[in-house]
């Protein structure tokens, strides 16, 4: 295999992937924002385990079967999320999480 | 290190190992479908009616699958392998018990390298079912839900999901079982309630702490996906690179001193440590416990919270083993491994949780800071594997084991007992429980047991469970740990014991009696009856924590 | 020995006192605050002279930290006095061995790690000793001083956080931590620059200060990649990889780069770049006069006695390499030093206002230091920068006292509750003061035993050390020898003209000169109060017309202070007697004799400028009379009275330049850069997230209650359950991060 891109160029993409997606789940006021950062965090996830299987060990499965594991798995938490959402709105007229702290202390 | 018996393909003698599991998944399809055909109805009775029935099955459901369980693993009654009877009855059940206890714990066996079948599993699985089955029993009156059908399958199925967190070998696995038990956690935190402000709050936070957690552990299952990869040659052809046994083994042969697996360890610790609500990675359990309802809080406080303390040990201790340090903090001499952290994190986790208590004045609040600081004491448990000595490893995971049981009946029973409170009267802040005694005494006095139980009051287990631990955590070389746990008791005393001033010395604002219903009466005196055997002969379960063996060289 | 072992604890103790101060509840408590930081400081002071103790008897703690007496520093002495007798900058300059070592890896740098710890050799040792006692001092000053201050507190773990800083570099093991330890000092001289935000004029001098001395830093950062690429090391010490290695100074000296210099040299230029920041030289000296708007006392601990002489530390510290080549870097050095010397003292003749008089001062002595190290003169800076320091922090606490004296008075009172600021200033003018010593004996008499020391009178502390300097200088370098000397008949005359105008006469502060303040705002807040005037209230209820003596608070340090003054130069009698040359020797140096010529010449030079300093501040009878000098030179006493204008020039191109660049980059930005940039907001965006919780909770509304026990500690862990999820979020990543930290730096 001709190794174009070096397995470091990708790991750094995702490491920065983390980050961006980090940075999304600390700054965004909207819970809504908060969610997608959270699914950028998962994506880089799954870049790195590609990179890895493709790099490293590319004759077995389980680099991509834990991807396509993690990629349903962050369907279902969206769901739950969005749902979530709609139930704060709901009760507090609002998504914006910074004014949701009932609970503190 | 032997290799890895890894059984290739799945086979039909593997059912019974996994039967638990499969009745759990039926029971909460039953539940889903019964409560189609039940009455729907807006008027209270119809609704009541709709609830007890599906609680009914559901309590019933669990119960005789903990019964099944119990039988199964033969800690009870092992069947002796000559027994045999020509009678007909008694020759079938003697070949239905047989059967049932071929998939009876048995050590080093894994399901195809992922699901350990051993004595772990077994007793980890009692505990999530016994839990299950108080909680159930206390939301029969409590009625937390308008939709019973999708409320006890999601408990069910997070329940299921502790199972296979418990038993899960294999990264994949323990990730897929983290999410079954954690997605229906946040729903049942924060959907089901009357769209209070103070519950959407709890489950939005749940989920996005929980999500974000998640992030961080599987970003640290890639990174030691990365190094085992790394470790084998390319044109190999396996499947097993996130079993924990054959990262132990990669690392061994690597002399397990790999950056990216620290990492990556490191990452799987904060990613697990969000279960167990262990500083820093506690913050949203206080949030989440006050804004649930008292039976969920009760669920997630002490089931969850032991699924984390299981898979965190075998994480650690079955894919890590070559990460083992010393229990000790001191910079410069012997820190090191994860032993070493999960020190310094127990240290932070009983000084936080004890002080941040002291100042609460909501119950289950302060029950949540009281319960971080329980898992600082569970983490003593696995901290015990700085000693190399397989006997005081063994004694440290049996001690852990001990507390989680003990710890699961207090903690149930407290919230139950507050639940009865709350329920009656209408609050849960402290001043709600003023003059509980002359409104109820029994109820009073039970929660008051629990209470004391919770401050590590001999006889009751509370105080055994401490002070095994403390041996475990002693035999360690953990004894400073051991000197602020003990520290950290005394003044955890403080906030208990306002408790109960506030029950048996404060006034009432009102004289009205407080009634305890039936089924939340029984999960109180079920959960109390343990919590004094327990202290009073702990034998009664110490052969069964026993063994789990620990054995040398892993 | 013990306090050898624990050396690296001296920084640590006001470190402590800033972290309880600042995170504990005794910040409710100015007393205990107050209190606890005193403390600490003694405990280091005891330390630091523990630890001189073990240095003057010559003992070691390697790295091995077995304390061994091999060398005394006499016997080490006249090895190296061969190399410091010769003609400076031909050999290379070599350092006594240092007494304590002690490190530990810090960061892995590639192959080799990056380690960090503690050097102390002689001279690190002495200076600890003097920033320490007049650290103490000063403490205990502000305990009176800035009683009133509603923000004393924080007052005191800001200083105490700059002195840990002072103390950290002056112990550093390399040039990184020293830098960091500089900068953070930068951050603590801004912060209590600006002590008082409300006045405009004092959070503008903090920024002007910051920025100014930023430039000199910068340059330093230069310096300090450039050294790190060809040393590989930021270490202080003579072994190989470090960077007073002999081998590797001489090919530094060899070595040219793009610019025809020799690295030697284009490294020690970078390097001075910081000290003239810090040390205020020219041209980058602008800052320290508008200083002068913080807090007395900060006055006196920052920017007279520790923080701006260690810019002069700063070279003296690196001095081998400024010493590797044929000496172009030390040119510079000594010609920005005696420029500075003469010009800073020649705008002090021209101003009014007691501090910005010191200030100048300040600026001129930095500039005899420098000048001094510019020369040859290591010792000789080294010497003067220690007298200096105790007799200008001296002169410093002893003008607080006459300004809190002033301002207790009934006509600058009155100013005082409509103009605060106004009223400062005024109470600071020197024309508004005369005949307090009559009011004020204990400040009046360690006030003329600083003034002494600083006009350079035997046997004062500055005479010595001032001397010293002189005849360094005059042995070859005659054109800074003269500019010297007329700097220093300058500073006689402007010290008498105001040391007369301020304690002799008659009182004139009963129809001052009032200030007039430009951007006066008229409202009635009062939160900007500088410092105590707990009297108002509480003591005298009726004020007096005429000022008082100050509390025993103020008056006690001045008087510890004035003792070293006075005997702070006999620690280098430059004679053959027992004691003589007792700093050289310990600092493994050779210098100066004793020359008879060159003390008479600056011994008359300065009675010459006393003598007309005295028979020219006669002059004020009222405070409404001209300054003789304006009347005469009217254009000439213009231009030293707004200090040659530089600040205005500065203003029209510096500032026009950097306001056109900002204009172009803001629309490069809006145009190109803005999407881009915001991505590296979120390290900054983490960071304030932490720093809210922290600050929010545990700075700002923790609970009330003077006792810490624990149910209060309690309090303050709960209030960091702030309910925003995004906290808790933060929490993690920060937990993932100290906890990966904590385990990959285990060893």
């Amino acid at each position: 295999m001709i190794e174009a891109v070096p397995l470091e160029w990708i790991l750094t993409v995702a490491a920065a992937l983390f980050c961006i997606g980090l940075f999304g789940a600390l700054s965004r006021r909207n819970a809504v924002g908060i969610l997608m950062g959270i699914e950028l965090m998962l994506n880089a996830i799954n870049l790195n385990l590609v990179a890895f299987w493709r790099y490293l060990s590319p004759l077995s499965s389980t680099g991509p079967v834990f991807s396509l594991l993690i990629i349903t798995i962050a369907a279902a938490e969206a769901a739950v999320g969005l749902a979530m959402v709609i139930a704060v709105y709901r009760a507090w007229q609002t998504v914006n999480l910074d004014t949701v702290d009932a609970l503190k202390g | 290190m032997p290799s890895v018996p890894v059984m290739l393909l799945f086979q039909t003698t593997d059912i019974p190992r996994i039967l638990p599991e499969i009745l759990l998944t039926v029971l909460a399809l039953l539940v889903l479908g019964s409560d189609i055909f039940e009455h729907w109805a807006n008027d209270e009775e119809a609704q009541r009616e709709r609830i007890y029935s599906s609680a009914s099955l559901t309590v019933i459901g669990l119960g005789l699958i903990f019964l099944i369980t119990l039988l199964q693993s033969g800690y009870i009654y092992k069947l002796p392998p000559e027994a045999n009877s020509t009678t007909l009855p008694l020759n079938f059940f003697i070949n239905v018990l047989r059967n049932l206890q071929s998939g009876g714990p048995a050590s080093g066996h894994t399901l195809l390298g992922a699901f350990a079948n051993d004595d772990l599993t077994m007793i980890a699985r009692l505990i999530f079912l016994g839990a299950a089955f108080l909680t159930t029993l206390l939301t029969v009156d409590f009625r937390p839900t308008n939709a019973p059908g999708e409320f006890y399958t999601l408990l069910l199925f997070s329940t299921l999901g502790m199972c296979l967190m418990a038993a899960s070998t294999e990264f994949i696995l323990a990730f897929l079982a983290i999410e079954l038990t954690s997605i229906p956690l946040y729903v049942l935190a924060g959907y089901f309630q009357k769209q209070t402000k103070t519950a959407a709050e709890a489950g939005m936070k749940y989920l996005l702490f929980g999500a974000t957690s998640s992030a961080v552990l599987l970003y640290g299952i890639s990174l030691v996906y990365g190094f085992t990869a790394n470790a084998l040659p390319k044109a190999e052809n396996v499947n097993d690179l996130t079993q924990f046994a054959r990262i132990a083994q990669i690392a061994m042969g690597n002399g397990g001193n790999s950056s990216l697996l620290t990492l990556g360890m490191i990452f799987i610790i904060a990613g697990i440590g969000y279960k167990v609500a262990v500083v820093p990675f506690h913050s949203w359990s206080p949030d989440v416990y006050q804004g649930a309802t008292a039976p969920i809080t009760a669920f997630i406080s002490t089931a969850s919270k032991a699924a984390g303390f299981v898979l965190l040990y075998r994480v650690l201790t079955e894919a890590f083993p070559s990460l083992v340090g010393s229990a000790s903090l001191a910079l410069t001499t012997n820190f090191g491994g994860w032993t070493s952290l999960l020190a310094l994190i127990a240290f932070l986790t009983l000084i936080w949780g004890n002080l941040a208590a002291l100042p609460q004045t909501n119950t289950k609040r302060l029950l949540a800071y009281s319960s971080i600081a329980h898992a600082g004491f569970l983490l003593m448990g696995i901290i015990a594997w700085a000693t190399i000595q397989p006997a005081y490893r063994t004694m440290g995971i049996s001690s852990l084991l001990y507390y989680l049981i003990v710890y699961v009946a207090t903690n149930i029973g407290a919230f139950g007992a507050l639940g009865v409170v709350s329920l009656a009267v209408g609050g849960d802040d402290i001043e709600d429980l003023n003059g509980l005694a002359q409104r109820n005494l029994g109820l009073a006095v039970l929660l008051a047991v629990f209470i004391l139980s919770l401050a590590g009051i001999p006889p009751l287990a509370g105080f055994f469970a401490k002070f095994y631990i403390f041996m475990a955590a002693w035999q360690a070389d953990a004894t400073w740990l051991v000197i602020v746990g003990v520290a950290t008791t005394i003044i955890s005393l403080y906030y208990y014991l306002c408790l109960l001033k506030a029950i048996f010395i404060l006034q009432p604002s009102s004289s009205e009696p407080v009634k305890i219903p039936f089924s939340m009466g029984l999960t109180l005196v079920i959960s109390v009856i343990l919590v004094f055997l327990l202290g009073i002969y702990p034998n009664v379960i110490l052969p069964i924590v026993d063994k789990v063996q620990v054995t040398a060289g892993l | 020995m013990f306090f050898l072992h624990y050396a690296w604890l001296i920084p640590i103790l006001p470190l402590l006192s800033f972290i309880l101060i600042s995170l504990t509840p005794i910040r409710h408590s100015k007393q205990m605050s107050g209190w606890l930081a005193i403390g600490l400081m003694g405990v280091a002071t005891i330390f630091a002279l523990g630890l001189m103790g073990g240095v003057t008897q010559g003992l070691r703690l390697g790295e091995g930290s077995a304390v061994t007496s091999a060398h005394t520093p006499e016997q080490h002495a006249p090895e190296t006095s061969e190399n410091a007798e010769g003609k400076h900058g031909k050999e290379a300059f070599v350092f006594p061995e240092a007494n304590v070592v002690q490190n530990f890896v810090w960061a892995p740098t590639g192959n080799t790690s990056f380690t960090m710890g503690v050097y102390i050799d002689p001279i690190a040792a002495i200076v600890l000793v003097m920033v320490t006692i007049t650290s103490t001092c000063i403490h205990l000053f502000s305990m009176g001083y800035m009683a009133a201050n509603s923000r004393q507190s924080r007052f005191f773990s800001f200083i105490s956080l700059f002195t840990a800083a002072m103390l950290a570099m002056v112990l550093a093991d390399n040039l990184l931590l020293f830098f960091i330890a500089w900068e953070i000092m930068g951050l603590c001289s801004y912060l209590l620059i600006g002590f008082l935000y409300e006045r405009p004029q004092a959070y503008r001098a903090g920024i002007k200060a910051f920025i100014t001395t930023r430039i000199g830093d910068v340059l330093m950062m230069l310096g300090m990649v450039y050294l790190y690429t060809q040393a590989g090391s930021l270490a202080f010490g003579m072994k190989d990889g470090q960077i007073f290695n002999e081998a590797f100074l001489k090919q530094l000296a060899l070595g040219k780069n793009a610019l025809g210099l020799t690295h030697a040299t284009t490294i020690a230029l970078l390097i001075f770049g910081g000290t003239v920041g810090k040390s205020a030289q020219f041209p980058l000296h602008v800052w320290l006069p508008d200083a002068m708007e913080g807090p007395t006392p900060v006055s006196a601990l920052i920017h007279a006695a520790t923080m701006v002489s260690a810019g002069v530390f700063l070279v003296g510290r690196t001095y081998p390499i400024f010493t590797a080549d044929d000496g172009t870097a030390l040119l510079v050095v000594s010609a920005i030093g005696a420029f500075t010397a003469l010009f800073a003292a020649s705008i002090a003749v021209a101003q009014f206002d007691i501090k910005r008089i010191l200030a100048y001062s300040t600026l001129s002595q930095l500039g005899f230091m420098v000048a001094a190290l510019g020369i040859g003169g290591w010792v000789a800076g080294m010497f003067h920068l220690l007298t200096h320091a105790f007799f200008k922090a001296l002169l410093f606490l002893g003008s607080g006292s006459v300004i809190h004296a002033m301002e207790a008075t009934k006509s600058i009172e009155k100013i005082h509750h409509d103009d605060e600021y106004a009223a400062q200033q005024t109470a600071q003018d020197i024309r508004n003061m005369g005949n307090l010593k009559a009011y004020m004996p204990w400040t009046f008499w360690v006030y003329t035993a600083g003034y002494l020391a600083l006009a350079g009178i035997f046997p004062f502390a500055g005479f010595w050390s001032k001397d010293e300097i002189l005849a360094d200088a005059q042995n070859g370098h005659l054109a800074i020898y003269i500019v010297l000397t007329i700097a220093a008949f300058l500073t006689a005359f402007y010290m008498t003209r105001q040391w007369r105008a301020v304690f002799f006469g008659e009182y004139r502060g009963k129809n001052p000169l009032i200030y007039v303040n430009p951007e006066h705002v008229a409202s009635d807040h009062h939160a900007a109060k500088d410092h105590g005037h707990v009297a108002h209230t509480d003591q005298h209820s009726s004020h007096s017309d005429e000022p008082h003596e100050s509390p025993w608070t103020i008056v006690a340090p001045l008087v510890v202070l004035a003792f070293f003054a006075v005997v702070g130069g006999f620690f280098n009698l430059p004679f053959a007697v027992p004691g003589g040359h007792w700093l050289s020797h310990l600092l493994g140096q050779e210098s100066a004799e004793f020359n008879f010529m060159v003390a008479g010449i600056s011994l008359l030079i300065a009675l010459v400028g006393i003598g007309a300093g005295w028979s020219y501040a006669e002059v004020f009878k009222t405070a409404q009379d001209k300054d003789p000098f304006e009347v005469s030179q009217p254009g000439l006493f213009c231009l030293l009275n707004n200090k040659y204008y530089i600040d205005e020039f500065y203003g029209l191109t510096v500032g026009r330049i950097s306001d056109g660049l900002a204009l172009a980059w803001s629309w490069i930005d809006s145009k190109v850069f803005d999407k881009l940039l915001n991505g590296t907001g979120f390290f900054t965006l983490f960071i304030s997230r932490i720093n809210f919780i922290i600050d929010d909770t545990l700075l700002n509304d923790g609970p009330d209650g003077i006792g810490n026990n624990t149910l209060t500690t309690g309090q303050a862990m709960r209030q960091t359950q702030t309910g925003k999820v995004q906290d808790y979020l933060a929490l993690i990543f920060a937990g993932v991060v100290i906890l990966a930290l904590i385990y990959l730096y285990r060893m």
